[in-house]
């Protein structure tokens, strides 16, 4: 098998699973009502999966961190980094933090580089 | 209120997150472009998935060639709070046919779901809500397919030097940093941010997976101890 091939099973086969994975937990316990229970525990870490995990997607990629707990990030991308996080505090809205960001970046970028 | 007006409802209630959504699906679009996907497997998985952090992460690690499985699991950790909203809207979709469940399941996206519950709270009786979580299903879904579709030609057409590649961590910016609003979600954050530096040396990108565990662990301990 090439490896383009075999590229392209690897993408079918992810999409495949996350397809059926992602609708299975959707459809869970509106399929099975109360014939299940999570426990307590479960349930309150549950309630913090969103955060911990769009925490644990975007510090990676703007500290671009290195193995031995050092991080080597892009300063410009940084400091955007930054102040998109206090556009997105005040204002709440995705659209103006990603715009506010990237017009900051293009504007740092043309003075520095 | 009648089917058709509950279905208005839904649209006229999402219609002003779908600028959000476009982006955020462009961006998913573009990343599917420099994974390297076809245009057709980029659609699919908006289509199919219908859940951005979950679709993004999942081309990243197909880039980085890590094994399926583990692409997989990471899916299931990033769409774990779905089994929540699960949960949440259950007892208002119990008396429909098994059609109707599975569609409405399919459509729980972060937003849709947020305002069906909010609708559904306003008015537990009306027999036909369940039209609203359409209309609010198809107002994100068709757009975020269209959009993804759009990013991953923009995606393949734009070069590198535009740093549109940052428009990914803009996103997640946006979305994360208005829901730390107590010391639960701080404590998850900072444990999941400060994990996921600590862990990027794990094999096949683990580190995410247990930089997303130890930051719900946390969150829930704090939790926990704040109300004891």
């Amino acid at each position: 098998m090439g490896r383009a091939m075999e590229n392209a099973l690897t993408v079918w086969l992810v999409i495949a699973g996350a397809a059926v994975i992602t609708f299975c937990l959707r459809f869970s316990f509106i399929a099975l009502q109360e014939r299940i229970e999570i426990p307590k525990m479960v349930q309150r870490a549950l309630r913090y999966a969103p955060v911990a995990v769009l925490t644990a997607i975007v510090v990676p990629l703007v500290l671009n961190p290195e193995p031995g707990f050092t991080v080597a990030p892009d300063s410009l991308r940084l400091a955007c980094a930054m102040a998109a996080f206090l556009i997105a505090r005040a204002s709440r809205n995705i659209l103006f933090t990603v715009a506010g960001g990237m017009l900051l970046l293009w504007s740092l970028q043309a003075v520095f580089r | 209120m009648s089917p058709r007006s509950e279905f208005l409802a839904g649209i006229r209630d999402l219609l002003p997150s779908t600028p959000g959504i476009v982006m955020f699906s462009v961006v998913v679009g573009v990343a599917a472009a420099s994974a390297g996907v076809s245009v057709m497997a980029a659609a699919m998985m908006g289509l199919l998935v219908f859940a951005g952090s979950a679709q993004l992460v999942a081309f990243q690690l197909v880039a980085a060639r890590v094994p399926v499985l583990v692409i997989l699991f990471s899916v299931l950790i990033i769409n774990l709070r779905l089994v929540m909203y699960s949960m949440s809207v259950a007892p208002h979709f119990r008396h429909l046919p098994l059609k109707w469940k599975a569609l409405l399941a399919h459509m729980l996206s972060d937003q849709v779901y947020a305002f069906t519950v909010l609708h559904f709270e306003s008015r537990p009786d009306s027999p036909h809500k369940h039209w609203y979580t359409l209309g609010a299903g198809l107002t994100l879904g068709v757009p975020w397919v269209i959009a993804g579709v759009a990013g991953f030609l923009l995606g393949a057409s734009i070069p590198r030097s535009w740093s549109l590649d940052f428009t990914l961590a803009l996103t997640f910016i946006g979305l994360v940093a208005p829901a730390v609003k107590d010391r639960g979600t701080l404590a998850a954050a900072l444990t999941a941010g400060v994990v996921a530096v600590a862990a990027v040396a794990l094999p096949m990108r683990l580190g995410l997976i247990t930089a997303a565990l130890a930051g719900m662990a946390a969150g829930a301990w704090v939790e926990r101890w704040k109300t004891r």
